[in-house]
């Protein structure tokens, strides 16, 4: 993998430019997204298997988006960033097929980290 | 005297035996005439400590025993509800519908009831009609349930608090951590944005206990009572991942 991409879905533009300047530095590219719809669109035109997904999204919502994403590409991993978390929300992350699922505020360093260790996995997998 | 109904005690008896609710007959002196099935299992005790007994005494009023001449006379009794509704019935001859109080009962706690009364004649004599329901049951049941309607309105109203101030917090600890990253390890500011970090830590703790609220419990505030965060909230750690 000669770039690694990374899918940032955040209606927030202070929000995208944080995850844009966070993951740059730590050698990723992000590719961004306001909008589930617009999410959608560019994985019709580019290979990401990496994904951030804000869940309060205008729209289509993140949760529907991942069940979307999880269907068409099941070996994408996918994680929620949301600003409200609930027991049930958990649940319906779990459910729509989120790999893991982190409370804003988070810091930077975890999301690095998690980034990391996915593309990590998905080299692995590729080998096999 | 003209309007009201007349009965017989066995005719009334008749009636009032089959009906739901705790019925009484009352007469002039206040004293029990007559009382149905449901009122001898409301009172828990038989009819025969029921019947010729003043209403306070009859019903096991707590206040009954403060004072030698017995219910009504007692600095208590101007207060009570069902004494103030059976002298207005007696005296005016005016039906009262749906009257709350609460009395202590002797065997039964506190309980809730909603009275009705109405004037009538029984052998000759001007009496009033009592039926009461104990609501004490309906009471509790509308209280859990205001309970859970406070708990609803508070829960929308801390996701969409949360979810609102979460958004610029996420934005602030990461433009911080990104500062730090750029400063030299013994530049001043370091310091003051550890800080900025520190303390939006602090309001993502909070916003994460109100995220996990649970129980509608409240704490003064001044003259105002406000929300108690941390006895409301299942969470006392530090929420942030």
């Amino acid at each position: 993998m000669s770039e690694k991409k990374i899918l940032v879905v955040d209606d927030e533009r202070a929000i995208i430019n944080l995850l844009k300047q966070a993951f740059s530095r730590a050698g990723f590219v992000v590719v961004p997204a306001e909008s589930a719809e617009e999410a959608l669109n560019v994985l019709e035109q580019e290979e990401l298997y990496v994904m951030f997904l804000d869940l309060n999204l205008p729209g289509m919502n993140g949760i529907e988006l991942c069940r979307r994403i999880k269907k068409d590409k099941p070996m994408a991993i996918v994680f929620a960033v949301t600003g409200y978390a609930s027991l049930f929300e958990l649940v319906d992350c779990r459910e729509a097929g989120f790999d893991d699922y982190f409370k804003k505020p988070v810091d930077m360093k975890t999301l690095v980290k998690v980034a990391n260790d996915a593309f990590e996995k998905i080299e692995r997998w590729k080998r096999k | 005297m003209t309007g009201s109904p007349v009965y017989t005690k066995e005719s009334l008896l008749d009636i009032i035996e089959a009906l739901p609710l705790a019925i009484v007959v009352i007469d002039g002196k206040r004293r029990v005439a007559l009382a149905n099935r449901k009122t001898v299992l409301f009172a828990n005790r038989d009819e025969v400590r029921l019947v010729g007994r003043v209403g306070g005494e009859a019903f096991g009023c707590i206040h009954h025993d403060d004072v030698p001449e017995g219910c009504g006379f007692g600095k208590d009794c101007s207060k009570c509800k069902l004494c103030e509704a059976l002298l207005e019935t007696l005296e005016k001859k005016k039906a009262l519908h749906g009257v709350e109080t609460t009395m202590v009962l002797k065997g039964l706690g506190e309980r809730h009831l909603r009275i009705s009364t109405s004037p009538m004649i029984l052998n000759n004599e001007d009496m009033v009609l009592l039926s009461i329901e104990d609501m004490t049951e309906a009471k509790i049941h509308e209280q859990i349930l205001l309970e859970k309607e406070k708990l609803s309105v508070v829960l929308k109203t801390a996701g969409g608090v949360c979810h609102e101030l979460n958004q610029p917090l996420m934005a602030i600890l990461g433009f911080s951590e990104l500062l730090l990253e750029d400063l030299p390890e013994d530049d001043l500011q370091r310091q003051n944005i550890l800080e900025i970090k520190e303390q939006v830590r602090r309001l993502g703790t909070i916003t994460g206990k109100l995220m996990s609220i649970t129980r509608f419990k409240t704490k003064n505030y001044l003259d105002h009572e406000i929300i108690d965060i941390d006895a409301a909230s299942h969470v006392k750690q530090e929420p942030i991942k």
